[in-house]
C-alpha cells in the first residue's frame, strides 16, 4: 500500500482534471482524513518562499522534520531519505491565520440546530468556543483549501460573549485541533451615535438614552467584576461564580479582551476603557480606523480590521474609503491583522489581502496582515505566522500568487508537518456531476 | 366703557352670536326665539379682500355670519356694532385643505408576532381590501370639536377640508367651518375630495405590504371602479356564473371625476408615482408636499398639479461636536439650509400651492415658519393665496370662503400689522363668531420716559409684548441725545453699571399699568408702587411711596423710541452655502455628463465577442455608440483621445440580479402570486448605491422583486444613469421580465412559526400553485373572447370581463412577451418549473441563484434556460448546502449560458472578481469569466443587441481598468454609459474635497447660528421625521420580506430590525 502522504503528493502534482478522475472512485465513500504525522524528513525545493519575516526568497529550500521547520536556504543539501517536493515556479507561504470566525460552530446558518455561536444572556464570559467546535464541519475543508491553516473561533452575541480559541483546521476533534484555548474574551462594544437608517424606529432621544444605558451597564459590570476579583484574591475560599471567575484572567491582564468596535466613538471609548481598567485589549472591526489614526498610534493596541470590502455606512463616505483603510494604517505604521468575520466566506481571506493591495498596501504588508500580524494578535507569533527555522511546519504551496484569483491555486498544505488533504465537499460534488456530464 | 373694556365686551357679543348660530333651523325651539341683531361694522381697517387686492380705510360689514359689504370709507349702518380697526389688517379666513380635524389619523392596529391576516374584514358593501374605505362619507360622522379647532384658529384658520387619514382610499372628505355650533350649520361642502394615500394605515390585512403593492392595488381599484359601472346588476357568465356583487366602495369611487382627490404620497419621490396612476383617468388630484419638492423640481413640474405644503422645516442638524457630526450627512445640512425656500421655489416654478397645518409637530411654529419662508423669497401675495383662494378651490368652497366679498362667509383674520412680516393675529371670525386671540386694542406703553420723583430725575424704559410689560428705572443722565444706535448702546451700558433697577410689572390691564420697584440704589430708599395710565404721549398716575404717601406722577415720553423699532424689520436676503444637485446629496453630479466623442488608444480590449481580447487596440465612441473596435485606428478630428497604455477596457458590467434603487419594499410578500406589482413603479434614482455600483464598473442591472412568493413582481432593467430621474434610469429597449421564486423562501420555511397557513408550504404546493395560476390566466384571456361572441341580448345581462392586472401579466408570459427569471436552488424544483413552462409552451429565461444548476445542467441546456448564479456562496441555509463554486464551469460545460450576479449592494461593486473566482475554483478561461458579467447576462436580459460586448454599433457602455479586470489588483478608472462618463476615479477624488469643504461651510453656518443664541440646545430629530430622504438608502435582499407599512407605523421594534440580515 502506498503511504498516504506519498499518494496525495503525487495526486496533487497532477493536473486538476486528471486527478479528479482518478480520485472520483475514492471520494464517494470517504471523507477527508486528517493528515498523519510523518517521521520522515521533507524538503521543499526551489520555491519562491514568502517568509513574511525574512522577506521573499527565490529558489529557496525548506527542510521539515518533526513537524517543525529545520532549515531554510538556497541549495540546501537533501537530507538522507527525505521526501522531495519540487516546487520550482511555485510559491510557499506560511499557513494563513483567520481571525474572528465561527468555523466549526455553525454549519447551516439558517438552521437553528446547526448554530452553536450565541449563548443566551448579555454577559456569558464563561463559555468557550472550542467546546462547540465540530472538526467534521463540511465548511472547514473548503476554507483550508484556500490556504487557511488556523482559525480563531469566537462566540457571538451583543454583549460580553465569551472566550475564543485557536484551532488548527485539520483535526479529528476539538481536543486534537485545539492550538490555544481561551485566547481572548470577546466583548461587543455598546452602540454609539444615532442610527438614521430606515430600520431604526426609535427616535433620537430614545437612541441616545439606550446608548448611555448600555454603556452604563458595561461600567457597572466591570465595577462588579473588580469587586469579585478583589474578594476572591483576598479569600480564595469564596464561592465561585463561573461567569465572573472567567473574567479574572482578563482583569489580571493575562487574557486579552477583544473589543468589537467599529464606530470612531466606540474605538475611542474602548481605548479609554482599556486604559482606565488597565486591560490588555484587541480592537476588532475598526471600520472607522481612518478617523482614529492618531488614537490608534498612541494606544498601540493590536488591531483586527474586518472590512476589507466594507460598504460605506454613512452617506458621505467615499465608495472605497473602507477598501483604502489598510493603506492608511500601513502609512501610519499601525500594525493590523485582516479578517473576514463568518464561516464559509472566510475562504476569501487571501483575496481580502489582495484587495488591500489594489488599494495601496504593499504585498508584503498585505501578507503580514493574514499571517504574522494575526499570529501576534493571538499571542502565537513565536510558533506560527511566518516561515522561520524552529517554527511549526505549517506551509502552503500555491501555483502562483495566493492573493489573486488569477493565480491562486493551493496545491499542497502542511500543518505542523502533517500533510492536509485538500479535497472537500465542493470538489467531490464537482467530480460527481462532472461524471454525469461525461455520460 | 370705563369699566368694561372693548375686548371684554366683544367676548360677551360672541356669546350672543354663537347662541343664535347654534339654533336648529329644522327643529323645535325651546324657550324664546332669537331675533337679536348680529350686524358688525369694522371701520378704518386695511383689508386684503383677496391676494393682491388691498383696500385701505375700509368699512367691512358682516351680518348673520356672512359678509354684507366691503367698501373704502363705507358708511356704517345704524344697526351695526362698530369695531374700530385703525392700525389693523383684515385677511380672509385661512383654509386648510388637508386636515384630520375631528377624525384623526390612523393608529396602526398591527402587533408584532401576530399571525398574518390574508383576508379582509367584510361588512356592508365594503371593498375586499381593508385599506380601502372609499364608501365612507366623512360628513356623516362630523361634529365640531372646539378643542381640536383651537390650534387652527390661533393660526387664523377658519375652515378645513377633513377626513380620517387612514388607508389607501380613505373616503370622501368634508369641508367645514372650525366654528362652534351644530354640525348642520358648519358644513361648507358635504362631499369634498376623496382622500387617499399609499399607506394602508390601520389595516392589518397582509396585502399590500410594500409601496409597489399599494400602487398595484390603486391601479386595480381604479380600473375596477370603472368596470363596476358597466357590470353592476349583471351576471358573470364568463367564468364563475355568479351575479356581480354589490360594492359600495367601487360605487363611490366612480365619482372621483367629480370630487377629485387629495393624495398624500408621504414623500415627494412618490408624487410622480401616484400621478402616473391617476393621469390616465384624468382625475383632478391635489398632492400633499413633503418639503423636498425644491430638490426634485423637474419631476414635480411634470406632475402639473396643485400642492398642499406643510411647514415642517427640519431642525438644525446636530454638529455640536465631531462625534455628533459623524451621524449628520451633507444631505441633512443641505436640506436644513434650503428647506425654508421650498415654497418660494414652488412659486418661482408657477406651481400652485396651499399651506397646511398637517405635519407640523408644534403648531405654534406655523407663523414663524411662514415668515421664514417669506424671508426666503416667498411673495406675500403667494403666501396669502396659499392660505385663502387656493385652498378654497381645493376644498371646493371658493364660492363661500377664501375671499372677503359680499355673500361669502364672515371668515376673517384680524392682525395688528402685516402678518407676513411682523404682525400677529389678534382676532379670528368664523362665520361671524369672534374668537379672541389677543386683546384687539391693547395700550402701547413701550418706550423711554422721563419722570421726576421727589426731586430725582428718573428714566423709565419700558418694553412690551402684548399685555406683558417689563422695564427698568435709572437716574437720568445729562447725556446728549443721539440717534446713533451704537453710541446709545455704549452710554446705556455705562449708566446701567452706575444705577439701574428693574421694575416688577404687575401687568397692563384696561389701559392701566401697575408696577413696583425698589429705588434704594437710585437714592430713594424703599419700594415704590406705581399706577399709571396712558394719555396721549404721557403716562399719568400716582406712586405710593414706602411711607404710604401717594404722589402724582407724570412720565413724559422721549422722542427716539419709535425710530428704533422701525429699524428691525428689514428682511435679510438669504444666502445659501450649499449646492443643489439631483439627487440632493453627496456624490451627485451637477448635471448629466455630456455625451462625448472619444478615441481610446492602445489598450487591452476585452470585447466579449468574436474578436476576443485585443492587445494594443483602439475603440472609437460617438453619439453614445461604439463606432469601431480594432487596432491602429485613426483619430477623427474633434475626438478626445484617452491613452489606454497599460489599461484594460471591458464592456460595462451587467448584473442579472440586483435590488438597489428600489423604494419602500422589495417584496410584496403577502400573496403567493403578485404578478401585478412592478419594480418599475418604485425605482429610486436617488439611491447612492447606483453611484457605488458605477464605481465598480456596473452599467446595467436587472432590479428584481424579492423571493417571498412563487410568482413575484415584474422586474425592471435599468442603466445606471446616476443623476437621471426614475424614467431616465429605465433601459427602455429591455423586454419585460418577471421574478419567480422556488424553495425555502416561498414556502416560508424561515419566516417563523406564525407563517404556516399560506399556500404553499411545500415544494409540491409551489409547483401546483404556479400551474393553477397559468390555468386561471388562460381562462381569463378566453373570457374576453367569449364575451365578444355573446349575442347582444345575453350581453345586456352579462358583466363584461373585469380587467385583472395580475392575470394580464401571466398572459404576457404565456405569450412570450415577458420573460421569467426564477430564484431557485435545488435540482428538483428546477426540473419542476421547466416542466410547467414546457406544458404551457413557454421557456424559463433564466434561473437565478440556481446553486444546484450543475446537477441538472444538461436538462437546463435542453430546455434553453440560462443561469445566473453566485460565484461561491453556500451553507447559509439548507437548500444551499450542496452549492459549489464549480457550478459555473459545469453549467457552462453543458452548454448553459452562465452569468454571476450580485443580489447585494456589495457584490454589485465587484462582479469582476466574482467572475474571476471561477478561474480559481474550476479553471474557467479568463475570456469566459469576463463574459459571465458582460455579454452572458446581456443575453439573459435580452439586451445583447444593445450592450454587453464591445462591438461597433452597440451602446458605448464600457469600463476602463488599471489592470487585468479579473485580477484582485484591478481598479475601475472610468465607467461610461451611453458614451457618457458617469464615473471617473480622479473626478471622484476631486469631488470628495469639494464635498468636505461644502460640509464644513454648512457646519460653520450651523454653529454660527448656535453662537448667536437662537436655539443652542435644539438638535435635529431628522432621523425620525425625514427618514426616507436623509438616511442612506436601504439595500434590499431577496429575503427582505416584511410589511413596509406596518413597519412604518410601528415604533421601538429593534428586535424585528435584527431580522434585516437577509440571506438570499
Amino acid at each position: 500500500m502506498i503511504p498516504f502522504s506519498q499518494l496525495s503528493i503525487k495526486r496533487l502534482l497532477l493536473p486538476a482534471v486528471m486527478s479528479a478522475s482518478i480520485m472520483s472512485s475514492l471520494v464517494a465513500a470517504h471523507d477527508m482524513v486528517p493528515g498523519k504525522a510523518s517521521s520522515a524528513t521533507l524538503i521543499i525545493q526551489n520555491a519562491t518562499v514568502h517568509t513574511i519575516t525574512q522577506g521573499t526568497q527565490e529558489n529557496y529550500d525548506i527542510v521539515i522534520a518533526d513537524g517543525k521547520i529545520k532549515s531554510l536556504g538556497n541549495d540546501l543539501p537533501t537530507p538522507q531519505g527525505a521526501q522531495v517536493i519540487d516546487a520550482t515556479g511555485k510559491h510557499v507561504y506560511p499557513g494563513l491565520v483567520a481571525l474572528s470566525t465561527t468555523l466549526g460552530m455553525v454549519e447551516v446558518s439558517a438552521v437553528r440546530s446547526t448554530r452553536d455561536t450565541n449563548e443566551t444572556g448579555r454577559a456569558t464570559p464563561e463559555v468557550k468556543a472550542h467546546i462547540a467546535f465540530n472538526a467534521d464541519s463540511e465548511i472547514i475543508p473548503t476554507v483550508r483549501a484556500n490556504g487557511i491553516a488556523y482559525a480563531e473561533i469566537a462566540p457571538g452575541g451583543s454583549g460580553l460573549n465569551g472566550q475564543s480559541s485557536v484551532m488548527q483546521l485539520d483535526g479529528w476533534h476539538w481536543q486534537d485541533a485545539l492550538v490555544k484555548a481561551s485566547s481572548g474574551m470577546h466583548l461587543q462594544w455598546p452602540n454609539v451615535g444615532i442610527n438614521k437608517s430606515f430600520w431604526e424606529r426609535r427616535p433620537v432621544a430614545k437612541q441616545k438614552a439606550d446608548n448611555a444605558k448600555a454603556k452604563q451597564q458595561l461600567d457597572d459590570l466591570f465595577a462588579a467584576l473588580k469587586a469579585y476579583h478583589k474578594a476572591r484574591e483576598a479569600n480564595p475560599k469564596l464561592a465561585i461564580d463561573v461567569r465572573w471567575e472567567a473574567m479574572r484572567p482578563v482583569l489580571q491582564g493575562t487574557t486579552p479582551l477583544y473589543i468589537h468596535a467599529n464606530d470612531y466613538r466606540q474605538i475611542e471609548q474602548a481605548i479609554a476603557f482599556s486604559q482606565e481598567h488597565q486591560l490588555k485589549v484587541v480592537i476588532v472591526g475598526a471600520r472607522d480606523a481612518a478617523l482614529a489614526l492618531d488614537l490608534l498610534k498612541q494606544a498601540k493596541v493590536p488591531l483586527v480590521y474586518t472590512a476589507p470590502w466594507g460598504q460605506p455606512r454613512r452617506s458621505d463616505e467615499g465608495y472605497d474609503d473602507l477598501y483604502a483603510t489598510p493603506k492608511l494604517l500601513a502609512a501610519n505604521n499601525i500594525p493590523y491583522a485582516l479578517a473576514i468575520e463568518g464561516s464559509w466566506n472566510v475562504r476569501d481571506l487571501p483575496f481580502a489581502a489582495g484587495q488591500s493591495v489594489a488599494h495601496g498596501v504593499s504585498k508584503e504588508v498585505a501578507l503580514r496582515s493574514i499571517t504574522i500580524e494575526a499570529a501576534k494578535v493571538l499571542g502565537l507569533d513565536a510558533t506560527i505566522g511566518s516561515i522561520e527555522v524552529g517554527k511549526e511546519a505549517t506551509l502552503v504551496i500555491s501555483r502562483g500568487d495566493i492573493m489573486d484569483h488569477l493565480t491562486h491555486k493551493v496545491e499542497q498544505m502542511f500543518i505542523s508537518g502533517r500533510e492536509v488533504d485538500l479535497d472537500n465537499r465542493h470538489k467531490q460534488l464537482y467530480r460527481k456531476y462532472d461524471a454525469k456530464a461525461a455520460d | 366703557m370705563n369699566k368694561l373694556s372693548q375686548s371684554a365686551f366683544a367676548a360677551l357679543l360672541t356669546g350672543l352670536v354663537s347662541q343664535s348660530v347654534s339654533a336648529d333651523q329644522t327643529g323645535h325651539v325651546y324657550g324664546l326665539h332669537d331675533r337679536s341683531l348680529n350686524k358688525v361694522a369694522f371701520t378704518n381697517a386695511t383689508v386684503y379682500t383677496e391676494p393682491g387686492k388691498k383696500i385701505e380705510r375700509a368699512t367691512l360689514i358682516i351680518d348673520n355670519g356672512r359678509i354684507e359689504s366691503i367698501e373704502r370709507g363705507g358708511k356704517v349702518p345704524q344697526d351695526a356694532k362698530i369695531i374700530d380697526l385703525t392700525g389693523h389688517t383684515v385677511y380672509p379666513g385661512f383654509i386648510d385643505p388637508y386636515s384630520d380635524y375631528v377624525f384623526g389619523s390612523a393608529q396602526s392596529a398591527f402587533r408584532w408576532g401576530e399571525p398574518p391576516q390574508y383576508e379582509g374584514k367584510r361588512s356592508g358593501g365594503n371593498a375586499w381590501n381593508d385599506a380601502i374605505h372609499a364608501e365612507v362619507d366623512w360628513v356623516d360622522q362630523f361634529k365640531a370639536d372646539n378643542k381640536a379647532a383651537k390650534d387652527y384658529i390661533h393660526n387664523g384658520f377658519t375652515a378645513v377640508q377633513t377626513a380620517k387619514l387612514d388607508g389607501i382610499f380613505q373616503g370622501q372628505g368634508v369641508t367645514v367651518s372650525l366654528a362652534d355650533g351644530i354640525p348642520n350649520d358648519l358644513v361648507y361642502r358635504a362631499h369634498a375630495r376623496h382622500f387617499a394615500s399609499f399607506n394602508k394605515g390601520s389595516s392589518t390585512q397582509s396585502y399590500p405590504s410594500s409601496l409597489m403593492g399599494s400602487i398595484a392595488l390603486i391601479r386595480q381599484t381604479l380600473s375596477d371602479a370603472k368596470w363596476y359601472q358597466s357590470a353592476k346588476g349583471k351576471t358573470d357568465r364568463l367564468i364563475t356564473n355568479e351575479p356581480v356583487e354589490y360594492n359600495a366602495a367601487l360605487e363611490q369611487l366612480s365619482e372621483l371625476e367629480r370630487s377629485g382627490v387629495i393624495f398624500n404620497p408621504e414623500d415627494s419621490l412618490d408624487t410622480p408615482r401616484a400621478d402616473q396612476l391617476f393621469d390616465q383617468y384624468r382625475l383632478d388630484v391635489v398632492y400633499v408636499a413633503d418639503g423636498q419638492e425644491y430638490a426634485r423640481m423637474n419631476d414635480i413640474k411634470q406632475v402639473a398639479a396643485t400642492f398642499v405644503v406643510p411647514f415642517n422645516f427640519p431642525e438644525k442638524p446636530d454638529v455640536t461636536s465631531f462625534e455628533a457630526q459623524l451621524d449628520t450627512s451633507l444631505a441633512e445640512l443641505r436640506h436644513w439650509e434650503r428647506a425654508p425656500a421650498n415654497p418660494a421655489i414652488l412659486e418661482d416654478n408657477k406651481i400652485p400651492f396651499a399651506f397646511t397645518h398637517f405635519g407640523l409637530k408644534k403648531k405654534n411654529q406655523f407663523w414663524k415658519n411662514v415668515k421664514t419662508a417669506v424671508k426666503h423669497g416667498l411673495s406675500e401675495q403667494a403666501a396669502l393665496a396659499a392660505l385663502t383662494t387656493t385652498p378654497a378651490r381645493i376644498a371646493g368652497v371658493a364660492d363661500q370662503s377664501g375671499k372677503i366679498a359680499p355673500g361669502m362667509f364672515a371668515d376673517l383674520v384680524i392682525s395688528d400689522g402685516n402678518l407676513f412680516q411682523d404682525g400677529t393675529i389678534k382676532s379670528v371670525y368664523l362665520m361671524g363668531q369672534e374668537q379672541n386671540i389677543k386683546p384687539l386694542n391693547i395700550t402701547q406703553v413701550a418706550g423711554d420716559y422721563t419722570l421726576n420723583l421727589k426731586g430725582t430725575a428718573l428714566t423709565l424704559q419700558l418694553t412690551q409684548e402684548d399685555a406683558k410689560v417689563s422695564g427698568k428705572l435709572s437716574l437720568s443722565q445729562a447725556t446728549p441725545e443721539t440717534t446713533d444706535s451704537t453710541a446709545e448702546t455704549d452710554s446705556e451700558e455705562k449708566s446701567e453699571k452706575a444705577k439701574t433697577v428693574a421694575i416688577k410689572s404687575h401687568g397692563l390691564s384696561d389701559n392701566q399699568l401697575q408696577f413696583s420697584a425698589d429705588l434704594s440704589d437710585l437714592g430713594l430708599p424703599g419700594a415704590y408702587r406705581f399706577t399709571l395710565r396712558k394719555d396721549k404721549g404721557q403716562l399719568l398716575g400716582q406712586v405710593t411711596a414706602p411711607d404710604l404717601a401717594r404722589l402724582d406722577i407724570v412720565a413724559n415720553k422721549s422722542a427716539d423710541a419709535n425710530a428704533k423699532a422701525n429699524q428691525e424689520s428689514t428682511p435679510e436676503a438669504p444666502t445659501y452655502l450649499s449646492e443643489l444637485t439631483y439627487p440632493n446629496r453627496a456624490f451627485a453630479p451637477k448635471g448629466a455628463p455630456a455625451q462625448q466623442r472619444v478615441h481610446i488608444k492602445n489598450a487591452t480590449i476585452w470585447t466579449s465577442d468574436k474578436q476576443g481580447v485585443l492587445t494594443n487596440a483602439d475603440m472609437i465612441i460617438r453619439d453614445g455608440k461604439i463606432r469601431e473596435v480594432g487596432q491602429n485606428l485613426k483619430t477623427p478630428s474633434g475626438y478626445t483621445v484617452i491613452d489606454g497604455t497599460n489599461k484594460h477596457v471591458t464592456a460595462g458590467i451587467i448584473d442579472e440580479h440586483s435590488h438597489i434603487a428600489i423604494s419602500k419594499g422589495v417584496n410584496e410578500g403577502s400573496d403567493a402570486i403578485t404578478a401585478e406589482v412592478r419594480i418599475g413603479d418604485v425605482l429610486n434614482p436617488e439611491d447612492i448605491n447606483i453611484y457605488r455600483a458605477l464605481a465598480g464598473g456596473t452599467t446595467t442591472a436587472q432590479l428584481l422583486h424579492g423571493s417571498a412568493n412563487p410568482i413575484g413582481g415584474q422586474a425592471q432593467v435599468i442603466k445606471l444613469r446616476w443623476g437621471e430621474n426614475a424614467n431616465g434610469l429605465k433601459f427602455t429597449q429591455a423586454p419585460a421580465s418577471i421574478k419567480f421564486a422556488l424553495g425555502e423562501n416561498v414556502k416560508q420555511s424561515n419566516w417563523g412559526d406564525k407563517f404556516t397557513i399560506r399556500y404553499p408550504q411545500t415544494r409540491m404546493g409551489v409547483e401546483t400553485i404556479v400551474r393553477d395560476a397559468f390555468l386561471r390566466a388562460r381562462e381569463y384571456k378566453q373570457s374576453f373572447e367569449r364575451y365578444d361572441d355573446l349575442s347582444r341580448s345575453v350581453r345586456k345581462t352579462t358583466a363584461p370581463p373585469r380587467r385583472n392586472f395580475r392575470l394580464d401579466t401571466l398572459n404576457e408570459i404565456l405569450d412570450q412577451q415577458r420573460f421569467v427569471h426564477s430564484h431557485s436552488y435545488v435540482a428538483s424544483e428546477i426540473l419542476s418549473l421547466m416542466k410547467i413552462a414546457e406544458d404551457f409552451n413557454f421557456k424559463i429565461q433564466t434561473f437565478t441563484h440556481i446553486l444546484e444548476g450543475y446537477k441538472v445542467a444538461d436538462e437546463m441546456a435542453k430546455h434553453g434556460a440560462s443561469a445566473s448564479t453566485f460565484a461561491d456562496w453556500w451553507a447559509y441555509k439548507f437548500e444551499v448546502y450542496d452549492a459549489i463554486p464549480g457550478n459555473t464551469c459545469l453549467m457552462m460545460k453543458n452548454g448553459v449560458n452562465v452569468s454571476v450576479n450580485s443580489d447585494s449592494g456589495d457584490l454589485i461593486r465587484r462582479l469582476n472578481t466574482e467572475a474571476a473566482k471561477s478561474i480559481n475554483y474550476c479553471d474557467m478561461k479568463p475570456e469566459d469569466a469576463i463574459k459571465m458579467v458582460t455579454i452572458n447576462p446581456a443575453k439573459q436580459l435580452k439586451v445583447d443587441k444593445f450592450t454587453g460586448s464591445l462591438v461597433a454599433g452597440k451602446d458605448a457602455d464600457f469600463v476602463i481598468w488599471n489592470d487585468n479586470p479579473l485580477s484582485i489588483y484591478a481598479k475601475v478608472l472610468q465607467t461610461w454609459v451611453d458614451g457618457r462618463r458617469y464615473f471617473d476615479r480622479e473626478q471622484d477624488e476631486a469631488m470628495r474635497i469639494a464635498l468636505a469643504q461644502e460640509k464644513s461651510r454648512l457646519i460653520q453656518k450651523a454653529l454660527g447660528v448656535t453662537e448667536s443664541g437662537s436655539d443652542a440646545t435644539q438638535v435635529s430629530d431628522a432621523a425620525t421625521s425625514n427618514r426616507f430622504l436623509l438616511k442612506d438608502n436601504t439595500v434590499w435582499h431577496c429575503e427582505d420580506n416584511f410589511d413596509f407599512w406596518q413597519w412604518q407605523a410601528s415604533e421601538n421594534h429593534t428586535a424585528a430590525a435584527a431580522g434585516h440580515q437577509g440571506a438570499h
